[in-house]
Order: structure tokens, then sequence, then C-alpha cells
């Protein structure tokens, strides 16, 4: 995912030299509807879930999440014990880039036409008490053959009533700005919904593109009013070497103080035609050298939108849009000398568009634009992964297709397993400022095509 | 008061469904894939999800399905469940139960109403 591409950024901003297994554990993000959900509210995944499989959520699926992983009084739960709660996921996926890369991405992998149990990860995920859920994830890369805390959600969640109007309101406690977003626009959960760990990253995507992902810990409060209207807003912090070291982590990440972080959209329609438009932005000042008092500024805006619509046959068409502009102003990177150019910025655009049949077949196609100022020193050249010209420019497509076979009220194993096969492919029209030579060592953009087949189980 | 004059015409609303429509099932079963399914269960072994099983919902008193909790509002109405009370019930359900727990404005199409009765009957 876009994830990749900011750990690589970061890499020389930091001025401290990352590892290429750092680069790509950070990727590590996949995470789903968990089987725990459905023993806890006796539904079906597809329920909450287009598809049938997460993460893309339906209408219900984010009321569900909105109330704290149904913890309030209106939903039910006939799951009550603590190993409902629980539950396992895991990828693996074969991955082939139609160029061999320079290198192994990770020592004991090849150049290309890679086999990897991805992940395995554990979940602590629904309601704890009355007004009160988690969906909290622990995950162990096979690539990088470690374990770590991963996506985090704690959630206090209430009903309540404004005169004849009904809202919720609650606080999220997380780790990662965007992954208590109901929507499948913030980057935390849009799609592609996993990609290959292996494959070639691109350069440069906004800080809300998980450049602070399990770095932090942030605390917001929100409130779903009248089944419309979405209103966000709370901070982020670092969270202490040591406490990171205790959750697997290393500090990849030092926030100044407390990020701002804000979120407001309006909801329409129903369970069988919704959709949504929004704003979403965050502000944070980092320190590239962990030691000094300097920062560098970074200010993220987005707007994004949604549709989602049931038609015949248990159909669902859904698509999601999502901009972000970043502007950045490195001041401490700057005189460090690890970057250029004292400011610039940073545009991506995602979309994509999914049709789901008869609740188990589903293609999606998305395309991807990112654009941005030239740093050298940013984005500076290198085999595979770097820019010849200095520029984050990058743009493509993906297309999936995949088969849930489970994931409905009568399916095998129902509630307790559920699984995705499917294959992904990415094809790319610019790569890191250019179509060809990109990386100033012979590489073109159109090398890093990618095929993906993927197994995904939950259970 | 209020329940007294929805209870009747829910009266009149059952006698004039009977007379009125036979409904499409199989258009059913798609209205009920999108309005309903995910929240009420059809199946045999149906588990109560957000909503109550709706497994064999013609004849049952409302409010009364096993291990659900429903709000007082709905168990109040008094309603036994007929092909006319759901088509009454669907036209508006916070008028029926204004405290209700279920979040829906309803169908509005008498047609749309009458093909879902005919699923829910349908289901053996």
């Amino acid at each position: 995912m876009a994830k990749n591409n900011y750990v690589f950024r970061k890499s020389v901003v930091l001025g401290g030299p990352l590892s290429l297994g750092l680069f790509l554990f950070g990727a590590v993000t996949p995470a789903l509807a968990v089987p725990s959900f459905s023993r806890q509210t006796g539904e079906e995944c597809s329920a909450c879930h287009v598809g049938g499989f997460g993460p893309q959520l339906t209408q219900h699926g984010r009321a569900f999440k909105l109330a704290g992983y149904g913890a309030t009084a209106s939903w039910t739960t006939p799951g009550n014990s603590l190993k409902d709660r629980i539950s396992a996921m895991a990828v693996a996926n074969y991955v082939h880039t139609k160029k061999d890369q320079t290198d192994p991405p990770v020592s004991g992998f090849n150049r290309n036409d890679n086999v990897a149990l991805q992940e395995v990860s554990g979940f602590l995920a629904g309601k704890l008490a009355p007004g009160v859920g988690a969906f909290v994830q622990a995950t162990w890369s096979g690539i990088e053959e470690a374990a770590s805390l991963d996506n985090a959600d704690i959630r206090l969640a209430r009903e309540v009533k404004f005169g004849d109007t009904d809202a919720i309101v609650g606080m999220s406690l997380n780790n990662n700005p965007g992954v208590q977003d109901p929507w499948n626009t913030a980057p935390a959960w849009s799609f592609p919904y996993t990609s290959a760990d292996l494959g070639v990253g691109r350069a440069g995507s906004p800080l809300l593109a998980g450049g602070l992902e399990q770095q932090v810990v942030g605390a917001t409060g929100y409130i779903w009013l009248d089944d419309h209207v979405y209103a966000e807003l709370g901070g982020y912090r670092s969270l202490s070497n040591n406490a990171l070291g205790n959750l697997g982590l290393s500090q990849d990440v030092l926030v100044s103080g407390t990020a701002p972080y804000g979120r407001l959209a309006y909801g329409f329609g129903d369970g069988a035609r919704n959709g949504s438009i929004g704003i979403f932005g965050l502000d944070a000042k980092l320190k590239p050298d962990f030691s000094a008092g300097g920062t560098d500024h970074y200010t993220d805006i987005g707007v994004d939108g949604t549709f989602q619509m049931k038609l015949p046959g248990k159909a669902v068409a859904s698509v999601n849009a999502a901009y972000i502009h970043e502007d950045r102003t490195m001041g401490a990177s700057f005189l460090a000398g690890d970057v250029a150019k004292k400011s610039g910025s940073l545009e991506s655009l995602n979309l994509d568009g999914s049709y789901y049949w008869d609740r188990h077949y589903g293609f999606t196609v998305g395309l991807f634009k990112t654009s941005g100022s030239t740093d050298s020193g940013l984005f500076p050249a290198e085999a595979d992964f770097g820019s010849r010209t200095g520029r984050p420019d990058s743009a493509g497509y993906n297309l999936q297709f995949d088969w849930t076979p489970f994931g409905q009220e009568e399916s095998w194993a129902a509630p307790n397993a559920n699984l995705r096969l499917g294959v992904q492919y990415t094809g790319y029209s610019q790569f890191n400022g250019a179509d060809s030579n990109y990386d100033g060592f012979g590489r073109n953009a159109a090398d890093n095509d990618t095929v993906s087949v993927f197994v995904w189980t939950a259970f | 008061m209020r329940t007294r004059l929805s209870v009747l015409t829910l009266l009149f609303s059952s006698l004039a469904f009977g007379i009125a429509h036979a409904g499409d099932a199989e258009n059913g079963a798609d209205l009920f894939d999108e309005h309903c399914a995910e929240c009420h269960s059809v199946a045999p072994a149906g588990r109560n999800k957000k909503g109550p099983t709706l497994y064999h919902v013609i004849g049952r008193k409302a409010g009364t399905a096993p291990g659900f909790e429903y709000s007082p509002s709905l168990i109040a109405t008094g309603l036994t469940w007929s092909p006319g009370s759901i088509d009454y019930y669907l036209i508006d359900p916070k008028k029926v139960a204004a405290q209700g727990k279920m979040k829906f404005d309803g169908l509005k199409r008498p047609s749309d109403r009458a093909d879902l009765v005919a699923y829910l009957a349908s289901i053996k």
C-alpha cells in the first residue's frame, strides 16, 4: 500500500538510514473484519463488509464501528465471552514484477517471483464492556520475522439524544491518524486493501498516508449526529522510545508536541444507497534529529467522497475518492543538509470503484496519482527505489479480482472462518518522476508492473 | 390512545392488504437483501442480529423472538405480525413504534411492501 512510499521518504528526511527491512516492515498493514465481530453480533461478515470480507465497510459496518464496535446499547451481543473477542488472520502471496529488482528486496528472498507468508496477526476485537470497544492488532511479519503492535483503536461510545435527534458521541484512543475513520477513503483503509510488501515501493506520499502509523498515540473525540454529520477532533503525540520498544517497534518518527487532527464529513442515504463527502487534516511538526530541537512542519489537508449502491443479484457497487494536499517546511532537515529545498508540496489522488456480485465475487479498479515539487535531497537517485529527477511523481492503476467463498450466514464454519483469494495487477505509467530511466539506473516505470496472487484468511 | 388508533388502522389495513395485493416473492427477496438482511436473518437457524430473526415471522406476536431485547415501544403495540400489519408497519416504522429500535425510514411503494411480505411469507 501507499505506506511503503512514505517510509522511503522518512529514511531520507530523518537522516537516519533505515534498513530496507524496516521499510518493508513498516508496510505491513492489512487489517480487516474479524470473525470476532461476527461472533459478537450474530451477523455475517457481509452485513458490515462489501463482498463479505474486510475492510470495505457497508453503511451498517460504519455504524458498528462508530458505536464502539457494537458497544452501545442498541447493539445486541449474543457472543459475550472473551474468546469471542479473539481472532487471527494470515496473508500469503506470490509476487512477480515485470523486471527483476536489482537486489533481493530482503535477505533470504529472490529478486523476483517471491512467495511469502506476509503476515500473521492476532486481534482483540469487539465490545469489551458497555460503551467500550476495541480493535487491537498484533502482527508477525513473515518477511521480517518479527512481531509488533499493529493497528490499535480503543473506543468509548454512547448513544445520546439532542431533542429528537439521535447521536453517537465517542472517543478513540488509537495509534495511526485515520485508523479510526469509518470511510474507506482514509489512507489507513483505502484500496488496495492488501498489497505485496516485496514489490517496489514508490517514493513520496503524504504524512497522513501511514507516516505516523504505530509511532504515535492519539486521542480524538467524535460525534455522529442524526446519521448524517460526522465531526472529529483530537491530537497525536509520539510514543516514547521505551514504549515503542516494548511494543516491538523502533522509533522512526518523533513528533514535536501534539499534532492536531480533524475530520468533518456528511453522510447521506440508507443501507441500499448511501454516500459521503468530507474533509480531513493533520498538522505535525517532526524532529528529524531525535536529539536536537529543530523541526520539519507538515500540513496535510484532504477531501474525500464515497458512494455505495446495492443492486439486484446481491450485488454492491462502490466508489471511493480521496485527494490530499501536503505542504512541508523542512527547516531542520534543510539546515542539516538532508533536503535540497526548505519547502515543498505533495499531492496524492486515489480513486477506486468496485463491483461485488452474489456476495462472493468482486472486481475493483483503482487509479492513483502522486505529484510534488522537486527535491533531489528528499528523492535522490537510487537503483529501483530512487528518483533521477528528484521528483515523487507516480501514476498508475490497480486491478483486482477476488473470490470470497464464505462470509455468509450459512457459510461453512461461519462465523469462525473466512477466506479471500485474489489476483491483483498494478501497472505504472510514471514512477518516481519519469516513465523511463526513472531511477537513473536504467529502470522504467513499467518494469515495476506487478502481479500478486494472494490468500487472505481470518478465523 | 395513539396505540389504539394505530391498531384500528392496522385492522383496516390488514383487510385492505388481503384484498388488494399478491406480492412477487422473488422481487421481495431482492428488497430484503437491499434493506433488511444486514440486521435480520431469515435462515431456519437464524440468529438474532441487530434486529430479531424474521424466520417464520408471520403469526408471531411482536416483541417475542427469543433472546432479543425489544424496545418497550414495540412490545406495547400488542401487534401480531400478519401480512397486513407488516405492510402497515413498513410504511413508517416509527409511526407504529415511536421509540422502537429499528432505524428504517420505511418502504413507501405499496408494491414493494407487498413483495417483501410475500417473500417473508414464502420462507418455510
